[in-house]
């Protein structure tokens, strides 16, 4: 059992197995007390690590070494908005022309999310993956789905 | 495992703690992903890339940046003088790290050779999203 973290499964699209998707707990609490627009959105994190239509593999860095970390990318219907004078968040629609992405490390512990804008031809990859990202990994098809 | 993980997010913002320290401005030292975090709004925003280094965020509301996500910071903190790294901790989230991090910017922009408009524009936007915070802000 990992004590430091918050974790939940997710079937991995890849070879279909289950496996456990981590979030620090600083992170976690972090983004609790001081971000709650980003805290709000580990709803659409999760949503998206369910349902992924892209996972890309090596995040490339000019100064270190990011292999085997990961990037999955989906689009979901809705995601989070934060509502400051409530104090809470509510589901609105998720702009069509962006995508989600959940960054993991080596452990699958989410490292960051967030959205961005969509490719121009790909519309469910972020822009510019050739110089972001090792290689594809996972692609979602009417056969996998 | 929590196999009701949303459940657990719903719980969090019903809470008290839920946006409690939001008006607290502070800089952060994500160590899994090796990147220092700093935003100054609770907005909805896209994430923009700006290089290898620098992401900034925009709000969608009125397109303008509120912050950034600084990566690589153990490599770009490497070269810079080391007797400026003994006297911060990268590790912490405290307001100490504002003076690391305007080096760290300063570093990446000028060890990455590419030279773009954009490039220029974005690290000065990241600057200003600084400027915002009403701390010591001396460069050690």
């Amino acid at each position: 059992m990992i004590r430091n973290a918050h974790t939940f499964p997710i079937k991995w699209p890849i070879d279909g197995k289950e496996i456990e998707i981590r979030i620090e707990l600083k992170y976690y609490t972090r983004l609790l007390f001081y971000h709650p627009n980003d805290f709000s959105n580990f709803h659409t994190a999760y949503e998206v690590l369910n349902n992924p239509n892209r996972i890309f593999i090596d995040l490339k860095r000019r100064f270190s070494n990011s292999k085997n970390k990961l990037c999955v990318a989906g689009k979901t219907r809705y995601w989070r908005k934060y509502v400051v004078k409530d104090n809470t968040s509510i589901s609105v629609l998720f702009p069509p022309h962006l995508v989600y992405l959940v960054f993991l490390d080596e452990e699958n512990y989410i490292i960051e999310h967030g959205a961005e804008r969509a490719d121009m031809i790909d519309s469910l990859s972020p822009r510019n993956c050739e110089t972001r990202f090792g290689e594809l990994l996972w692609k979602k098809t009417s056969q996998n789905n | 495992m929590e196999k009701d993980f949303t459940k657990q997010l719903d719980q969090d913002i019903a809470g008290s703690d839920f946006g409690s320290k939001q008006d607290d401005l502070q800089m952060w030292y994500n160590e899994r992903g090796d990147c220092i975090q700093f935003k100054t709004m609770n907005v909805s925003a896209i994430r923009e890339r700006i290089d290898e280094c620098l992401t900034l965020y925009i709000s969608i509301e009125d397109q303008k940046p509120i912050g950034f996500q600084l990566k690589d910071i153990k490599a770009l903190a490497n070269l810079l003088d080391v007797d400026i790294m003994v006297k911060a901790d990268i590790t912490s989230s405290d307001k100490s790290l504002i003076s690391i991090t305007a080096l760290i910017l300063f570093k990446a922009y000028t060890q990455i050779p590419e030279s773009t408009d954009r490039r220029r524009t974005g690290y000065g936007e990241a600057f200003k999203t600084m400027a915002k915070k009403d701390l010591e802000t001396s460069v050690i």
